[in-house]
């Protein structure tokens, strides 16, 4: 269980939802022609082939006014790691997705029946190649985004 | 005739405020990656024991910077997550819960000093 879990699940709710609805030209579920093949929050399913965005929860710190409990939460800070996978050694395949989850994310805003996310900015690069016992490797690319989440 | 206006400087701690940021922004880094490092270290899950027990900070630049290092080949993918495996964030919650008090940890220790 994450911290913060009611900010965290309804700001994983509005970034899938921000994804799926990119279904336009150019867009990561371009009608027909996707650029991946699914965005999961945690973990990609076993079944689904790379490329595919997986995201998590990197760190969240709530700022609290006086009182107890939910009513004195003020606003939530949710770092996410959000990248994209493809299995092989280049980054550079890559680079076309990570520019549109960019696009997507930095600057968005929006809410759900429970929350604002007031704000949402690329703090900072992140890749890396991993290597599983096999020698399969998967590159990793994208960003860490921090989201401010106000609960309603 | 009307009376001058002007300001009279009674007390002037500015210089000593400043003597006293720069010596206490040589040893608040360290001191601060400690305590991150102690606080992430409670984060992990322990297996092996490895991942918490080579980490260690180290102070650069003459104090004016500290590093928090983990050389274990686990880190990274605990702390950022595998294609088969959800990440488990120990460093970067750390961090981030010690990121608002530290600018303060410098400038009011300092200010009381001076």
């Amino acid at each position: 269980m994450p911290d913060n879990p009611y900010e965290v699940y309804e700001a994983a709710k509005w970034m899938q939802a921000l994804f799926e609805a990119d279904t336009g030209a150019g867009g990561l579920f371009q009608t027909g022609n996707p650029k991946i093949n699914g965005a999961f929050m945690d973990l990609v399913p076993e079944e689904v082939k790379l490329p595919a965005v997986r995201y998590h929860v990197q760190g969240s710190h709530s700022v609290r006014g006086v009182g107890p409990g939910k009513a004195s939460k003020i606003m939530v800070k949710i770092d996410w790691l959000v990248v994209v996978m493809r299995e092989g050694h280049e980054v550079t395949p890559l680079l076309p997705i990570v520019m549109r989850l960019d696009t997507l994310l930095e600057g968005a805003t929006g809410s759900t029946t429970l929350c604002n996310i007031d704000s949402c900015v690329n703090m900072e690069p992140y890749q890396i190649l991993e290597t599983d016992k096999s020698g399969v490797q998967v590159r990793h690319a994208g960003a860490i985004y921090r989201t401010i989440v106000i609960p309603k | 005739m009307p009376a001058a206006a002007g300001y009279f400087v009674v007390f002037n701690i500015i210089p000593e405020v400043i003597a006293a940021v720069e010596a206490r922004s040589r040893s608040y880094p360290k001191q601060k990656a400690d305590e991150v490092l102690k606080n992430a270290r409670s984060k992990i899950h322990r297996v092996t024991g490895e991942l918490q027990d080579t980490a260690y900070t180290q102070s650069v630049e003459h104090g004016k910077t500290a590093e928090i290092v983990f050389p274990s080949d686990h880190a990274a993918p605990v702390e950022y997550g595998t294609y088969k495996m959800s990440a488990r964030p120990y460093l970067y919650p750390a961090m981030m819960e010690a990121e608002d008090d530290f600018f303060s940890g410098i400038f009011t220790e300092a200010v009381m000093r001076a």
